[in-house]
């Protein structure tokens, strides 16, 4: 009977995905609530689930297998669901915070003349996500991935017309593939060593290769090193969806979508896939040292210098998108050092208020005549008190302001990382902790306080607060963003207890397989939490001086001093030029050497086969001569040719 | 005699209602088009769909074995098992989505409905009956019940001289087939003394094969008829004539119903075969050198033709000849049984569906469809659902994922490497990139090509019935795709 539920749980996007596919011309504003309706009706079952898992009362993981998908040699994949407490808790806030996002759509897209479209896409994408959350093997999981990566194509290309929009959605795509083709060589690699890719198998093939329990173990098979290429391979995979260093430049490009699919995919959801990736294999990376510290520096970097390009960004989208791409390192430094849970509690905090965040921004964006560029803007607050008031509650949440729940989640990553020795990383993270702090209430100084500098009269007096059905999921979301981060206290309603289980298994690898043991002071991490209070409040006040107080004089003056660091961040450490010049020259020159060799040498092959072919074809073709006495004569050719083979070979 | 009569009889009638339905309704057909007045005879192909709707639903209620279980009616005569059934259910399906299809072509070459359609329906009670044949004059009675049918239908166009001529030569060589079948049942029956499998594989078990040369070449000359009915090399000649010169619909019957009805008959024969174990080598060789010559024939012949509906031909030649990759290999390893029968079950499916796409786009294309390929140019800006669903059915005949062609082959050919016949299966594979030749080449006139100068021809026309059957037949190109575990619908 739950099985049914379970399966519900994706179908019903799916359903809004085909109705407003296929009737959108018919259904029109209908179809977008029906998606609303199938959303929250999904986001009932999830949160329901998510209630049984904290209480304890579902017995899990439950598995739902819905079909042999392919069995062909020793590879056998069935098309099953696996719910265990980190599917529960996934399931719970992505149905969540999407059928939020689905209402505000309605108000956000009304009168788009693609309106059914972009909901037919939104279903789509739930579907996909919900699928990749649920699979229960890796293929499954696969075409979840795969799916939301061409949801997230579509969708940023939605505005078809816009300049630069097309070709966002391009580039998202390329370097999506790339990180899927190391998810793929990942999956063959995981196949030829343990002939097996059910990931509750697998997880268990790691725990015991990790705790020594038998001899031989499968995945040693190659010798040490295969586990450490194969787990980094699948954080190539990571790379790519969730924007990390080398293939995060797409994701501020993917800006060019509408807001809402900014908030749902490009924050919330679908870039936390790779997180989820490695907290659902945990115990695979816990196999390889290496590859966790190479997740982990590789994650501090990119929240370091994506939060250092936030700072000085003047599109109100550009901010959020490279703030996304740092709270995303957070994640990633999380696991990196082994805190897998609180890697992804981060990634549940951060889904309420990064999507406040971006809905706000929408808000604003809605109601200033599609103004993104924050110093075109200003003075809001008064205009557009619920989105001026929610805005500020996320940018506190984000800044870690104590008892909101950021604090909690980015809090308890900075300390796992100092408490597992890791300090140089636990420095760049405070640093990054105060540069979000500046970078989000910048972002809210200019757009929310001072002058209004909208240059249009017309608009400026037509500024205006957004429908309900906008400022409704702003005012939840909000909520969210401030208390999420009790779910995590102790004796309050610990997620950590909750998905104990889940990662039991890679906490008992890394304790059996190290040598020093983490630091455990409660004082200790009291002060480090006073140090990053301190930090956060720091960061909120220095905001306050240059972009409300002083602004733009200080800044400027700013600017002017740092010089080469602040030139860094206005032109995003020139990471896209970079690619330009020396990716793209070194393919240019690939592709012509390419050209040669496949106009001379492979096409002289096909030629000649092709040349081959043809007279084989006219030869048959010159049997075929139309005479019924021919045809009998082949025939009885091939009567003697099976007489003579049956009676005479060996 | 070791059923008892009566229920053994019983059980049998309700065991083959479908049989009997389809026999009564091709009856019910031919009345009704006495009675009904002749601006009512469109009717008579909602008659014929109520009917095939009937037997496949009384198909599902007999249902099937299931697993490897296996059911005989009339004292051995037919089996029923999960091959048959799938079969069975192809083969209904196929003709329910033909009668969808026919009308109007029928009536732009007024072609009499009522004998077409009764003709149709007894035709496919002889497909049902002949998959699961399993004696060896119940084997030759429904293959010539369903040869004698298909000749009629193939030549019903009697003002269009091509269909004579075609008719003609179908008839001719299929006589010439049926003999070598016959010539064949009799060695088999004379080194045996047995007609039903049971009671020969009985005899092989007990080592009472005294000539087993006799038996050899008995089973050899049977694979001659078994070769012409699935139009293998060099017993395809008339394949490309009979296409052309068919009726579309009739075409597609020939290409899809009256194979998978023939695979299914000549895999209950190999099985029984495989069961020799001291064989003589040269059955399996023969085999083997007729698949080969197929698969290559089949592909090359193709490159070059102009026609559509023979390009057709050809490529079901090779198609054939996979099909028939793991009967050989279960020659040579009768362990692999399951792996094969389901390796060739979902081929039937497959190649049904797909070939049945096709061929009933050409169909809706009428003249042009039979036409030149070169008449197709522009197809994709004059009428873009067919032009789509063409192209789908070629790439899925090419076998690119993730449609059903490529699960199709891979299957097939994953049983030719299980079982060591390795070479088999680089050929296939290679004939099968060859393919991608002429099935690209369709594409490419649909989208990238544009007709001559003035000799824009007319945009054809799809009414709704036509569009739902075209599209659900596209559907199952990935629902069966992706469902790949409930083919077998019993088991």
């Amino acid at each position: 009977m739950i099985g049914f539920w379970i399966v519900l749980i994706p179908l019903l996007p799916l359903i809004a995905f085909v109705a407003n596919g296929l009737f959108g011309r018919q259904l029109k504003r209908a179809g977008g609530w029906l998606a609303v309706g199938c959303m929250g009706g999904s986001a009932l079952i999830g949160t329901v689930l998510f209630l049984g898992a904290v209480t304890n009362i579902l017995t899990l993981p439950i598995e739902v297998r819905l079909w042999e998908w392919m069995v062909v040699g020793d590879l056998s994949v069935s098309f099953s669901f696996y719910v265990d407490q980190l599917t529960c808790f996934m399931l719970f806030y992505v149905t969540f915070v999407s059928s939020l996002v689905f209402l505000y759509s309605m108000g956000y897209m009304e009168g788009d003349p693609g309106f059914n479209r972009f909901f037919a896409y939104l279903g789509l994408f739930d579907f996909s996500m919900l699928i990749l959350v649920l699979g229960e093997s890796l293929p499954v999981v696969f075409v979840g991935w795969e799916g939301v990566g061409l949801c997230s194509y579509l969708l940023i290309g939605y505005y078809m017309s816009l300049p630069g929009a097309p070709d966002a959605g391009k580039k998202a795509f390329i370097m999506n593939r790339i990180g899927d083709f190391g998810f793929l060589v990942a999956m063959f690699m995981l196949f030829a060593a343990v002939g097996t890719l059910s990931i509750p198998e697998v997880v268990e093939h790691a725990r015991v290769t990790g705790l020594d329990e038998e001899g031989a173990s499968p995945l040693l098979k190659y010798g040490g090193a295969y586990v450490t290429i194969l787990t980094l391979m699948f954080f190539l995979g990571c790379t790519g969806k969730s924007a990390q260093i080398p293939l995060f430049t797409w994701l501020p490009d993917a800006m060019a979508g509408p807001t809402p699919v900014s908030a749902l995919i490009h924050a919330a959801t679908m870039v936390t896939a790779g997180v989820y990736l490695v907290v659902r294999l945990a115990a695979l990376f816990a196999l390889a040292p290496t590859t966790m510290l190479v997740i982990a520096v590789i994650a501090a970097l990119t929240a370091f210098i994506a939060g250092s390009i936030a700072l000085t960004q003047r599109d109100i989208k550009k901010v959020l998108a490279y703030s996304t791409v740092s709270q995303l390192g957070f994640m990633f430094l999380a696991c990196g050092v082994g805190a897998f849970v609180a890697g992804i509690f981060h990634v549940f905090t951060h889904s309420f208020f990064k999507a406040c965040l971006f809905l706000g921004a929408g808000s604003v964006i809605h109601a200033a005549h599609h103004e993104q560029n924050m110093f075109k803007l200003g003075g809001l607050r008064k205009a557009m008190p619920v989105t001026a008031i929610t805005f500020f509650i996320a940018c506190l949440a984000i800044a870690g302001f104590p008892l909101l729940s950021g604090f909690f989640s980015k809090d308890e990553i900075l300390w796992k990382t100092f408490s597992n020795g890791h300090f140089v990383l636990w420095t760049i993270g405070i640093g990054t902790a105060l540069m979000t702090a500046v970078y989000s209430f910048r972002v809210y100084f200019l757009t929310f306080c001072g002058e209004c500098r909208i240059e249009d009269k017309h608009a400026r007096e037509h500024v205006h607060e957004s429908p309900w059905t906008m400022t409704g999921p702003l005012l939840i979301l909000a909520i969210g963003a401030a208390i999420a981060g009790i779910m995590n206290l102790p004796k309050v309603g610990s997620i950590t207890q909750m998905l104990d289980p889940v990662v039991a298994s890679a906490h008992e690898i890394i304790k059996h397989n190290s040598e020093h043991h983490a630091i455990h002071n409660g004082w200790l991490e009291i002060g480090l939490m006073l140090i990053s209070t301190l930090i956060a409040v720091w960061g909120i006040f220095l905001a306050r001086r240059l972009f409300l107080k002083h602004w733009p004089e200080a800044p400027t003056e700013l600017g002017r001093k740092l010089g080469l660091a602040y030139k860094l961040s206005y032109n995003r450490w020139w990471w896209d030029d970079i690619y330009r010049v020396f990716v793209g020259g070194l393919f240019g020159l690939v592709a012509k050497l390419s050209t040669l060799f496949d106009r001379w040498v492979i096409d002289g092959i096909l030629h000649t086969i092709a040349g081959v072919s043809r007279l084989g074809s006219f030869i048959v073709r010159a049997t075929q001569n139309g005479q019924v006495q021919a045809y009998a004569l082949m025939f009885l050719l091939g009567v003697n040719l099976v007489v003579w083979l049956v009676l005479w070979y060996g | 005699m070791a059923e008892q009569l009566i229920p053994h009889v019983i059980e049998s009638l309700i065991g083959t209602g479908p049989l009997l339905i389809m026999i009564f309704g091709a009856m019910a057909v031919l009345v009704a088009d006495v009675l009904l007045p002749r601006d009512r005879r469109p009717l008579l192909s909602v008659i014929s769909l109520v009917v095939v709707a009937l037997a496949f639903w009384d198909l599902h209620m007999v249902g099937s074995p299931g697993g490897s279980g296996s059911e005989s009616y009339y004292f051995g005569a037919l089996r029923a098992n999960s091959l048959v059934f799938l079969a069975q259910n192809v083969i209904l399906g196929g003709a329910f989505f033909l009668i969808l299809i026919a009308p109007r072509y029928l009536d732009g070459k007024r072609i009499p409905l009522g004998e077409f359609y009764a003709l149709l329906l007894i035709a496919v009670t002889a497909m049902l009956a002949l998959a699961a044949s399993t004696e060896l004059l119940t084997l030759f009675l429904n293959i010539e019940l369903l040869s004698i049918t298909l000749y009629v239908l193939v030549g019903i166009e009697n003002r269009n001289s091509h269909a004579t001529e075609a008719a003609f030569k179908y008839f001719l060589l299929g006589s010439v087939a049926a003999a070598f079948l016959l010539f064949g049942i009799a060695f088999v029956f004379g080194a045996t003394g047995q007609t039903r499998y049971d009671r020969i594989a009985e005899v092989i078990a007990a080592g009472g094969i005294v000539q087993p040369a006799f038996l050899a070449i008995g089973l050899g000359l049977m694979l001659v008829g078994f070769g012409f009915k699935l139009s293998l090399a060099p017993f395809h000649m008339y394949a490309p004539d009979v296409y052309e010169g068919a009726p579309t619909p009739i075409a597609a019957a020939v290409a899809t119903g009256s194979k998978v009805a023939a695979l299914g008959a000549l895999f209950h024969l190999i099985e029984l075969a495989s069961g020799w174990s001291d064989a003589p080598a040269g059955l399996w060789a023969a085999l083997y050198a007729i698949t080969l010559i197929s698969m290559i024939v089949g592909n090359v012949g193709a490159i070059i033709q102009p026609n559509f509906l023979r390009m057709m031909a050809y490529s079901s030649i090779s198609h054939s000849a996979y099909a028939v990759v793991p009967m050989v290999v279960l020659l040579r390893r009768p362990d692999l049984l399951i792996d094969a029968r389901d390796a060739v079950g979902y081929y039937m499916l497959a190649y049904t569906i797909m070939t049945l796409l096709a061929f009933g786009v050409a169909t809706i294309l009428g003249r042009q469809g039979e036409g030149r390929i070169a008449s197709y140019a522009g197809l994709g800006r004059r009428a873009p659902l067919l032009a789509a669903l063409m192209a789908l059915a070629m790439l899925s005949l090419l076998g690119i994922p993730p449609a059903v062609g490529f699960f199709g082959k891979l299957r097939l050919f994953a049983v030719a490497v299980e079982g060591g016949h390795y070479w088999l299966a680089v050929i296939g594979v290679l004939s099968s990139v060859a393919s991608a030749y002429y099935y690209l080449r369709v594409i490419v006139t649909m989208y990238m090509q544009e007709p001559a100068e003035g000799a824009e021809p007319a945009i054809p026309t799809l009414d709704r019935v036509n569009a739902v059957a075209l599209s659900v037949c596209s559907a199952c190109l990935f629902v069966f795709a992706i469902f790949q575990g409930v083919y077998l619908f019993g088991s």
